[in-house]
């Protein structure tokens, strides 16, 4: 982890008619590092996230910088290929594809994926193969490989999450929004799959912005947490001082 | 030289009334079952057929001609919602799969015709009910149907008004327009205030459809020839806006005739090209203001809101649901 | 629409290349007497026959490549899928009203006629006789064949690629594909364009071989015939629009075949009943298809790439979705 930001939100806001979602939000995430971004109910987390990644218009004014770029004006697809991925709190994947077609898709820049090159099989295969490689590896890590065949509309809710995170991960972003990854998750499999979330980072120097409800979990893992109650950020601190602070207590509870 | 503006005008009237009369039916179900009907221009067919069958035994007699027809075109659409529509909506498909089934119905209805009008030789019919001049002005003649089309719209725009207002059935058939769980959880009958709708909107694609067959010959095709006028009206009204539809109506019956003939006299554009700008509203109103041009009040919202509950999957351009 | 361009554009091109190739004067595409002119020169020339349609289906292809860019642009921006098949019905009754009124485009009301087939001169070489006329049209029915199989072929590649994979994301997720940096709207135009293109294609081949473009031939009951083709078989199987064209063409020949029989025992009866009535079973068939099997006969195969061989190895077909039947590929709706 460096001190140099890798996400910089600058100021933004977005309503839903009266309903002030996400209300002049300002903060910083470091590159490499795990950030937690934690708030009870409807404080404005996913919708702080959709705006990050172009999922949703913020209203005017306020700026996103993104690895040293302005981005706030990009469509979702170009964040994306700037190496921003993300997965979302009801998992989205493509019901009419099996579980590896769905993760297959994931990688960018893929030769076959160009119309013309797409009929000419012998350019694309090596590629094929090599990812396909990759694929297996990271559904065999996250349990999911036995499901290969299986639609996505098939799948339960807890495979579904692994299977958007195993999405995400293919693309070998350099930063990863996660809402709400181990939701519906068994216990036991919500460990690893933050382990899976540590070694990703320390490997490959990924960094990680994550919602998360469950705080025992994502307080082992994280280096700094952001709280969000009503739209705004109430707090910035690492998990240690976070769990102390009556504060942290006074939103979840709504006092 | 302006002799042909009286005449065109006094057309352009009684087309828009026809509209007016068979798009408010078209309106009435996008708005209560959110259905883009596009077989409820084959009302229009069934109308003046059942105009020309009824006209020959009874000529001239147009109160039980317009009774037929109107009974004729409901019994109709009371079967296709409970046969085609009414499965599909009870398994929640899409909006998409809707329309692909009404063009189907509205193959079936409109070849049936077909079959049974070559089989009886009435492939083009007329109705057997005189037209004669009421007053001539300007030397423009206001002939019976003229004034039975602009009375009919009016007569039923505002009947129409009076029972969404008015009555208790009426007042249901608002809430479900508006908020169909809400409604069938407030213990409202939705099926049969859904039966009652089709009844009153295939209903008046028959009238119009029957005083539009006075003024033109009557072919099985007649309904599908204005289908696409029809949607114009309905989408210049932002779909369920009753005001919408009878300000669309006569906006799309002059375009079709004054407009038209305007263009014709001083530019020489062929007449043929008649049906083009209805077609352009359409586009120009779908791609840039699909809330239509007249003031609306639920409109495409609620077409939206409905789109997305019936789908399984999300759909293009909804923010994703958190 | 896009077929009905391809149509249109390839017999004019057709019409004003024959002679000018040929050496004689174009003069009114329209006239009887030049249609009489395109007649022989195509007799004479085999060259310049053969050439002239390979340009003529080009041309179509291009034009139908322009006017698939072209609509791309409305389809794109509607906000509710039910406007697009709004505003494709538009498109196609605007093409219509157009052709039909205005006589500098392929003649207007009328069409153009006097397109023989690329292979009309062979019938100089035959004995007189019925084999005269069938030898040249069957043998471009071949061709229609060969090249429906071609496009067969080239549907099935694309769509077990990586590309088949990215069309299908694209189609079941809009906002799921952008967040992995698929350039959703690109991807629609290139379809789009792929797609009318060859229909163009289609359009002029079959203008070749019924020997005139009329506008009467884009009424949507045809189009509707093709819907009902892509959902019996399945509309996300490319054997499955196979097997649906087939039902259906079979249904128009064994409606054809039957009409005649029938006319033979009624004479009075009228024939285009038959045609009614086909149109009718096809809306019924639809109607049921919607109501009881939205999938169609053949459910949608994966998307068959190399990946599955490592996951595969060892198993025996541990597939969910079934082996389509196999169907012989001549169910194209242009043959005969
Ligand atoms: N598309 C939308 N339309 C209208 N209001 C919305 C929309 N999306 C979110 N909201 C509102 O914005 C507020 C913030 O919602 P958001 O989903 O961002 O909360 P959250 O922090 O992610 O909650 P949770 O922990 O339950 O996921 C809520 O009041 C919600 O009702
Ligand atoms: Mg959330």
């Amino acid at each position: 982890m460096t001190d140099e930001p890798i996400l910089l939100v600058n100021g933004i806001s977005k309503s839903f008619g009266g309903v002030k979602a996400v209300e002049g939000v300002s903060l910083s995430v470091k590159k490499g590092s795990i950030t937690g971004l934690i708030g009870p109910n409807g404080s404005g987390k996913s919708t702080l996230f959709n705006l990050i990644s172009g999922a949703e218009k913020k209203n005017p004014g306020g700026s996103i910088e993104f690895d040293g770029k302005q981005i706030d004006a990009l469509p979702p697809h170009k964040r994306s290929e700037l190496g921003m991925g993300r997965t979302f709190q009801t998992p989205r994947l493509f019901p009419g594809m099996t579980v590896l077609e769905n993760t297959m898709v994931a990688p960018r820049g893929q030769k076959g994926e160009r119309p013309f090159v797409a009929p000419l099989r012998r350019r694309w295969e090596g590629q094929e193969v090599e990812l396909a490689k990759k694929a297996k590896e990271q559904m065999t890590r996250l349990e999911i490989d036995k499901l290969y065949g299986k639609l996505t509309s098939e799948i339960s809710g807890g495979q579904m999450k692994l299977a958007q995170l195993s999405n995400a991960l293919m693309e070998d972003p350099k930063m990863l929004l996660l809402d709400e990854p181990t939701a519906g998750v068994a216990p036991r499999l919500a460990q690893d799959i933050f382990q899976s979330i540590t070694n990703e980072r320390h490997e490959r120097g990924t960094t990680f912005f994550i919602i998360e409800h469950r705080l025992e979990v994502l307080f082992k893992h994280v280096d700094t947490v952001f709280v969000m109650h009503q739209g705004r950020i109430i707090m910035e601190d690492k998990p240690e001082a976070i769990v102390k602070d009556k504060r942290l207590a006074e939103a979840y509870l709504g006092i | 030289m302006l002799e042909w503006l009286p005449g065109s005008i006094l057309l352009s009237l009684f087309q828009g009334s026809i509209y007016v009369v068979v798009s408010l039916g078209l309106t009435l179900t996008l708005a209560v079952v959110k259905l883009p009907n596009f077989a409820h221009a084959e009302f229009l067919t069934i109308g003046g057929y059942v105009g020309v069958v009824v006209s020959a035994v009874y000529p001239d007699n147009l109160l039980v001609i317009g009774a037929a027809a109107f009974l004729v075109c409901s019994a109709i659409g009371l079967a296709i919602h409970h046969i085609a529509f009414k499965p599909l909506m009870d398994r929640k498909v899409s909006i998409y799969i809707l329309v692909l089934a009404s063009f189907a119905v509205a193959q079936f209805i409109r070849y049936s015709v077909f079959s049974w009008a070559s089989v009886v030789g009435l492939l083009s019919a007329t109705q057997n009910i005189k037209v004669y001049s009421l007053v001539t002005l300007y030397n423009t003649e206001l002939t019976n149907v003229y004034a039975l089309a602009i009375v009919l719209a009016i007569l039923m725009s505002v009947l129409l008004e009076l029972f969404l207002k008015m009555t208790r059935m009426g007042k249901s058939m608002r809430a479900i327009a508006s908020n169909f769980d809400l409604a069938r959880v407030s213990g409202i009958n939705v099926s049969r205030v859904v039966d009652v709708m089709w009844i009153i909107a295939a209903g008046l694609g028959g009238i119009g459809g029957m005083v539009f067959g006075i003024y033109t010959t009557v072919t099985p095709a007649l309904g599908f020839s204005t289908l696409l006028d029809i949607f114009a009206v309905v989408i210049i009204a932002g779909l369920t806006s009753f005001t919408g539809t009878i300000i669309g109506g006569y906006i799309v019956g002059f375009s079709q005739t004054t407009v038209m003939e305007f263009l014709n006299y001083y530019f020489g554009v062929s007449l043929g090209y008649q049906p083009l700008l209805p077609f352009a509203l359409i586009i120009v109103i779908l791609l840039l203001k699909p809330t239509g041009l007249a003031p609306s009040s639920t409109g495409l919202s609620t077409i939206r809101k409905f789109a997305r509950r019936n789908s399984s999957g999300p759909r293009e351009g909804e923010p994703p649901k958190e | 629409m896009f077929f009905g361009l391809g149509g249109v554009v390839g017999a004019t091109v057709a019409a004003d290349l024959l002679p000018l190739f040929s050496g004689a004067a174009v003069g009114n595409i329209c006239d009887i007497s030049s249609r009489l002119s395109r007649e022989s020169i195509a007799l004479a020339y085999p060259a310049i026959s053969v050439s002239v349609w390979v340009i003529a289906l080009a041309f179509a292809m291009l034009a139908g490549g322009i006017m698939g860019l072209v609509a791309s642009y409305p389809a794109l921006r509607v906000k509710e899928e039910w406007f697009l098949s709004m505003i494709l019905l538009v498109g196609g009754e605007t093409f219509r009203i157009v052709v039909t009124n205005t006589p500098e485009i392929g003649c207007g009301f009328n069409g153009l006629d006097g397109i023989t087939t690329p292979f009309y001169w062979l019938s100089n070489y035959l004995p007189s006789g019925p084999l005269q006329a069938e030898v040249p049209t069957g043998l471009y029915a071949a061709v229609i064949v060969l090249l429906a199989i071609g496009c067969f072929v080239f549907a099935q590649k694309i769509c077990n690629s990586p590309y088949g994979r990215l069309l299908k994301s694209v189609r079941d997720d809009k906002v799921a594909a952008e967040a992995l940096a698929k350039d959703v709207s690109r991807v629609r135009k290139q379809i789009m364009v792929i797609g009318s293109i060859m229909a163009g294609l289609a359009g002029a081949l079959y203008v070749y071989y019924i020997g005139v473009a009329t506008p009467e031939d884009y009424i949507p009951a045809l189009t509707f015939g093709i819907w009902v083709m892509m959902i019996l078989g399945g509309y996300a199987n490319n054997r499955g629009l196979l097997l649906g064209a087939f039902v259906i063409t079979m249904l128009d020949r064994g409606s054809l075949v039957s009409g005649i029989a029938l006319e033979s025992y009624f004479p009075t009866l009228n024939s285009n009943l038959i045609v009614y009535g086909r149109y009718m079973v096809e809306a019924v068939i639809l109607l049921l298809l919607l109501v009881f099997r939205r999938k169609g006969l053949l459910p949608e195969t994966r998307v068959k790439t190399k990946a599955y061989t490592l996951f595969d190895f060892g198993k025996k077909n541990a597939k969910p979705s079934s082996q389509p039947a196999e169907v012989p590929p001549k169910g194209d709706a242009t043959t005969g």
